[in-house]
């Protein structure tokens, strides 16, 4: 050979193949390529010519030996893909906003101030979303590798979204209650530390009972965070069943319940903010106030759960 | 190249793959080496690459669809495979299956649209 380049390519495209098999490769290897070249020769090509075309012909070395190890030229096959969609987006849509509403709860709670607690949080999603967009595609390419038939959700006719009908879960229904969600959520958020009044010391004077803090607002978070997730679960089923019917219920009556107990307990409003406001310190005065927003409260939580199982009976 | 050659190239391409494992088997019933094959699959006017063949035979022997040789006696050591006989066995097959394609094709060809 006038060139290394033989060498170069046999011992690139030996590089990543298993010891046991490198000799006898390489043998073969070589006596293609002196072949092919030998060929071109007789042809009255130019030896270094010959040596360049036949090695270029055979093309990247890197893909020559990914076909004699048998190893995929791609991070995660056909076989594969369609299961490896649906779990990045179902964890892309249930993980991410839950984990990301109990950090921006907890934070809230450590009594952090809104613009660290909006940052971190954000910080955290992105951080999520990588995390889980890396390990869930190293482990489908793992699978991909491993030569195992990994049965990953194999699809069914159960499978099937349901066709969207009249009067049952539609994408704008949803998005409706997922703003109105995240806004009662932000709204109980963001209580604590912004109010229109503020204190003697210039401090922000809650709307809500600051004792609510210690239980009762961590708890209301992590209801109106699961019926996000009911929402969103919802469209994706695509009409009302019994079964969804029945967490409404029970999501209704875990948010209603302790809602009107609170209420009616007058453990609700903060007394310092009525008093601000010069409506004394009795702050829904003759009542009427509380029972306006029970009454509300009750009423939207039987109408929604009767209005679930009406759809689901359809 | 243009468009519509680089759409028949592709169709040319999709249509004979699985022209090259019968091609090989059928002319590995006499015992040939790598690049002996690449020029007689070529002169077959069989399309295929040097970096697919001579993975794929290696493939094909430890299917036990070929059986392989080393022949040093030679200017240079080369590897020679042959057709085994579960190889024969498979190209029979394939040979029937081709043929009742090719079969049915001309019928459709012949009926008139």
């Amino acid at each position: 050979m006038i060139t290394d380049l033989t060498d170069r390519y046999v011992g690139a495209t030996l590089r990543s193949i298993p010891e046991n098999q490198r000799a006898d490769i390489e043998a073969e290897l070589r006596a293609s390529i002196d072949d092919a070249i030998e060929a071109r020769l007789s042809e009255g090509t130019e030896a270094k010519t010959a040596e360049q075309e036949v090695l270029e012909a055979l093309g990247d070395p890197d893909r020559l030996a990914a076909g004699y190890s048998g190893r995929p030229g791609y991070l995660i096959g056909p076989e594969h893909f369609f299961a490896y969609k649906r779990l990045l987006a179902v964890l892309m849509i249930t993980v991410v906003p839950i984990v990301t509403a109990i950090i921006a709860v907890l934070q809230v709670i450590a009594g952090d101030d809104i613009g660290s607690v909006f940052a971190e949080t954000l910080g955290m999603a992105i951080a999520l979303v990588v995390h889980i967009a890396f390990w869930t595609t190293l482990v489908f390419a793992v699978i991909e590798r491993s030569g195992e038939k990994v049965p990953t959700s194999r699809w069914t006719l159960d499978s099937l979204p349901a066709l969207p009908r009249q009067e049952s879960a539609t994408l704008g229904d949803t998005i409706g209650s997922l703003v109105f969600l995240v806004f009662a959520i932000a709204a109980i958020v963001f209580s604590r530390n912004v109010s229109p009044v503020t204190g003697d010391t210039g401090t922000p004077v809650s709307f809500f009972d600051p004792e609510l803090w210690s239980f009762w607002f961590p708890y209301f978070v992590v209801v109106l965070t699961a019926e996000i997730v009911f929402e969103i679960t919802k469209y994706r089923v695509g009409s009302w069943t019994w079964a969804l019917a029945s967490v409404n219920l029970a999501l209704n009556a875990l948010f209603a319940i302790p809602a009107i107990y609170l209420l009616t307990s007058e453990q609700i409003f903060n007394p310092v903010f009525f008093e601000r406001i010069g409506w004394g310190s009795e702050p829904a005065g003759d009542g009427t106030l509380v029972m306006v927003a029970v009454v509300i409260i009750g009423l939207i939580a039987i109408w929604d759960v009767i209005d679930g199982f009406r759809k689901a009976k359809k | 190249m243009t468009y519509d050659e680089a759409h028949l190239e592709a169709h040319l391409k999709e249509l004979r793959r699985g022209s090259v494992l019968l091609a090989c088997l059928l002319i590995l019933r006499s015992p040939g080496y790598g690049y002996g094959l690449l020029e007689k699959l070529e002169t077959a006017g069989v399309d295929v690459d040097a970096n697919t063949l001579y993975p794929m035979l290696r493939r094909l022997e430890k299917q036990g669809l070929l059986t392989s040789e080393w022949d040093t006696d030679g200017p240079r050591p080369r590897k020679y495979y042959a057709t085994s006989e579960q190889g024969m066995d498979l190209a029979r097959e394939l040979m029937s299956s081709w043929l009742d394609v090719t079969r049915t094709l001309e019928e459709l060809n012949r009926e008139e649209p």
